[in-house]
C-alpha cells in the first residue's frame, strides 16, 4: 500500500498566499461514530475568488460545506467566516451569518409546490420588507440573468435539470450574498449542460464578485473556472493551489487522481 | 449476555435521544407560533388542508356512526322500555368519546399521513436545509402554521362529527324506528347543556390535534433517523407516524376521560 499521507510535506497554500481571507477552517476534526472524516483539516478561502473542493466520494466534502453553513459542527477546530468563529453560535447569530450566504444544492432543493417565481421570491418575501412590485423587479432581474425569465409560472417538476440549477442559482443570488456555496451542482447533468452551468457560474461570479466555494467531481471541467483547487483526501486538505500549479505539486495522491481523471486536462492547457 | 446488554443500552439511548429531539422540535414549533411576523395566509392554507378538505370524510363517517348508534341504542333501550333516552345517550357518547376520538383517527389517517410524507420528502430533497440556509426558520415557516391549523380544525371537526352523528341517530331512531322526536331532541338538548361534556370534547380535540402534529410532523422531520433511506424511509416514517399517533390518541383518551369525568 502506498502512503499518500504527505500533508505535512506539501506546499498546501499557493506561494502567493491570499491576502483577503473570507473563510478559514483551522484544525478541524470530525468523526461519525467510529469513522473519522476530518483529521486536522485546514483550509483558507480567498475573498472574491472561486475555490473548488475535490476529493473522492465519502471524503467529507459536503460535510465541510455544512461546517461553513453552521448545519454541522466539527468535534474540534475553528470555522472563521468574515473573522468570526461560527462554531457553537446560537440560532439567531447563525441566521445573521447565513444572511451573507447563497447555497445551490446538489438537487437544487427548489420548493416543488411553488412556481419558479415564488421560489426565487421566497428569500425576499421572508427576510425583507420589500413591497411586491419591488420583489417582482428583483426576481425578474435575477431570472433574466439566468435566462429563465420566461419560465416564471412553471413548477420545478416541469423544468429540466439544467433549468432547475439556473433557478436554484437565481434564488441563491437573490439577496446579493457575499459567499455562494455549490454542493456538487452538476450531478446528473449531461456534459454539455454541465459546461453551460459552469460558464454561468463563472459569468455571474465575474459580474457579482461573490466568493464561491464549489464541491465537485467534474475534473477537469471545473478547473476551467477555478481560481483555487483544494484536494481533500484522508481527512485533510492535501493541496490548495491554482489549477495550473496542481499538476506539479508533488502529492502522490493528487498526481494519481489527476492522471486517472484528468484525461483531457492537457488538452485545455492546464 | 454482553451483546444483549449492549443492544438494550443502544435501544434505550436511541429512544432517549429521539424523545429529546421531539421535545426540542415541539419547543421550536411552539416558539414559532409566537414569533413575528405573524402571517395569516399559511395558517388559512393549512386549515383548508387539514380541516376543510376533511369535511366529506368526517361527515360521511359521522352520519353512519350516528345511525348505527341509533339502531344499537334503540335495540338496547327498548328492552327496558326507555327508548326516549336515546337522544340523551347518543349525544353523551358522541360528545365525550366517539366525536373526538373517531374524528382524530380519521384526521390522522388523512391529514397526519400526508403531513408526515410532505415534511419527509422536503427533508430528503434538502428543501428544509435550503430554508435554514436562507436564514428562514423552518419551524416558524411551516410547522407552526400546521400546529395552529390543527388546534383550530380539530375542535371544529370534533363538534361537527358529534352534531352530524346526532343527525344520523335522529334518522335511524326517529325517522326509521319511530321514536318520539320531542323526546329525542329534549335528550340531546339536556346533554348539550352539560358544560362538562362540551369542555371534555373541546379539551380532547385540542390534545389530539397537538398529538397529531407533534408526532406526524416530527416523524417526517426526523426521517433521516429511519434505518432505510429515500422513499422507503418516508414510507416507514409515515406508517410509524400514523400508528404511533393513533395509539397515543387512544391512550390519552383514556387518561383524559379519567381526569375530566
Amino acid at each position: 500500500m502506498e502512503d499518500f499521507s504527505l500533508q505535512d510535506k506539501l506546499p498546501l497554500i499557493h506561494p502567493e498566499c491570499p491576502k483577503e481571507i473570507e473563510m478559514c477552517l483551522t484544525g478541524i476534526y470530525k468523526s461519525f461514530g467510529e469513522q473519522s472524516v476530518h483529521r486536522n483539516l485546514n483550509l483558507h478561502i480567498e475573498r472574491g475568488k472561486i475555490t473548488v473542493i475535490v476529493g473522492h466520494s465519502g471524503a467529507g466534502k459536503s460535510v465541510l460545506l455544512k461546517y461553513i453553513l453552521g448545519l454541522a459542527c466539527p468535534d474540534q477546530g475553528e470555522v472563521m467566516v468574515d473573522g468570526k468563529n461560527i462554531v457553537g453560535l446560537g440560532r439567531k447569530e447563525l441566521y445573521d451569518v447565513r444572511a451573507n450566504f447563497g447555497v445551490l444544492f446538489q438537487g437544487s432543493a427548489l420548493f416543488d409546490f411553488m412556481t419558479v417565481y415564488d421560489n426565487v421570491a421566497l428569500p425576499l418575501r421572508e427576510k425583507t420588507k420589500l413591497k411586491e412590485d419591488e420583489i417582482r423587479r428583483c426576481v425578474m432581474e435575477k431570472l433574466d440573468l439566468m435566462g429563465m425569465a420566461d419560465s416564471i409560472h412553471k413548477f420545478p417538476s416541469e423544468l429540466s435539470g439544467g433549468m432547475q440549477k439556473r433557478v436554484g442559482l437565481a434564488r441563491a443570488l437573490q439577496r446579493d450574498p457575499k459567499i455562494v456555496l455549490f454542493d456538487e451542482p452538476t450531478t446528473g447533468l449531461d456534459p454539455e449542460t454541465t459546461q453551460k452551468i459552469y460558464d454561468l457560474f463563472a459569468d455571474t461570479q465575474a459580474k457579482l464578485k461573490y466568493t464561491a466555494v464549489i464541491v465537485s467531481h467534474d475534473i477537469p471541467k471545473i478547473f476551467r473556472i477555478a481560481d483555487y483547487v483544494a484536494v481533500l483526501h484522508q481527512g485533510g486538505i492535501q493541496a490548495c493551489l491554482p489549477p495550473k500549479d496542481l499538476t506539479h505539486c508533488g502529492n502522490l495522491w493528487v498526481d494519481r487522481m489527476l492522471s486517472l481523471e484528468m484525461e483531457g486536462v492537457r488538452g485545455i492547457g492546464l | 449476555m454482553i451483546k444483549f446488554l449492549q443492544n438494550t443500552g443502544r435501544f434505550g439511548l436511541n429512544h432517549l435521544e429521539e424523545h429529546g429531539q421531539w421535545g426540542i422540535f415541539m419547543m421550536r414549533s411552539m416558539r414559532g407560533v409566537f414569533t413575528p411576523p405573524y402571517k395569516v395566509f399559511p395558517v388559512v392554507r393549512e386549515v383548508k388542508t387539514i380541516g376543510f378538505d376533511s369535511l366529506t370524510i368526517i361527515c360521511f363517517t359521522a352520519v353512519f356512526t350516528g345511525m348505527v348508534l341509533g339502531l344499537q341504542g334503540y335495540a338496547s333501550l327498548k328492552k327496558f322500555g326507555s327508548e326516549g333516552a336515546l337522544g340523551f345517550g347518543v349525544a353523551i357518547t358522541l360528545f365525550t368519546e366517539l366525536g373526538p376520538v373517531l374524528s382524530a383517527l380519521l384526521l390522522i389517517g388523512r391529514a397526519g399521513s400526508s403531513m408526515c410524507a410532505e415534511i419527509g420528502i422536503m427533508r430528503n430533497s434538502q428543501q428544509i436545509d435550503a430554508l435554514e440556509c436562507m436564514a428562514i426558520d423552518p419551524f416558524a415557516y411551516f410547522i407552526s402554521p400546521k400546529l395552529i391549523a390543527s388546534l383550530i380544525s380539530f375542535p371544529i371537526l370534533g363538534f361537527l362529527f358529534t352534531l352530524v352523528g346526532i343527525g344520523g341517530a335522529y334518522i335511524s331512531g326517529v325517522m326509521i324506528l319511530g321514536i318520539n322526536p320531542g323526546a329525542f331532541t329534549d335528550g340531546v338538548i339536556r346533554a348539550m347543556a352539560d358544560e362538562r361534556l362540551v369542555r371534555m370534547c373541546t379539551i380532547k380535540c385540542l390534545v389530539f390535534g397537538y398529538m397529531m402534529v407533534s408526532i406526524c410532523a416530527f416523524k417526517g422531520y426526523s426521517v433521516y433517523r429511519q434505518q432505510t433511506k429515500g422513499s422507503m424511509a418516508v414510507s416507514h416514517a409515515t406508517t410509524d407516524a400514523v400508528v404511533f399517533s393513533s395509539v397515543m390518541v387512544l391512550l390519552w383518551d383514556y387518561l383524559l376521560t379519567s381526569l375530566l369525568l
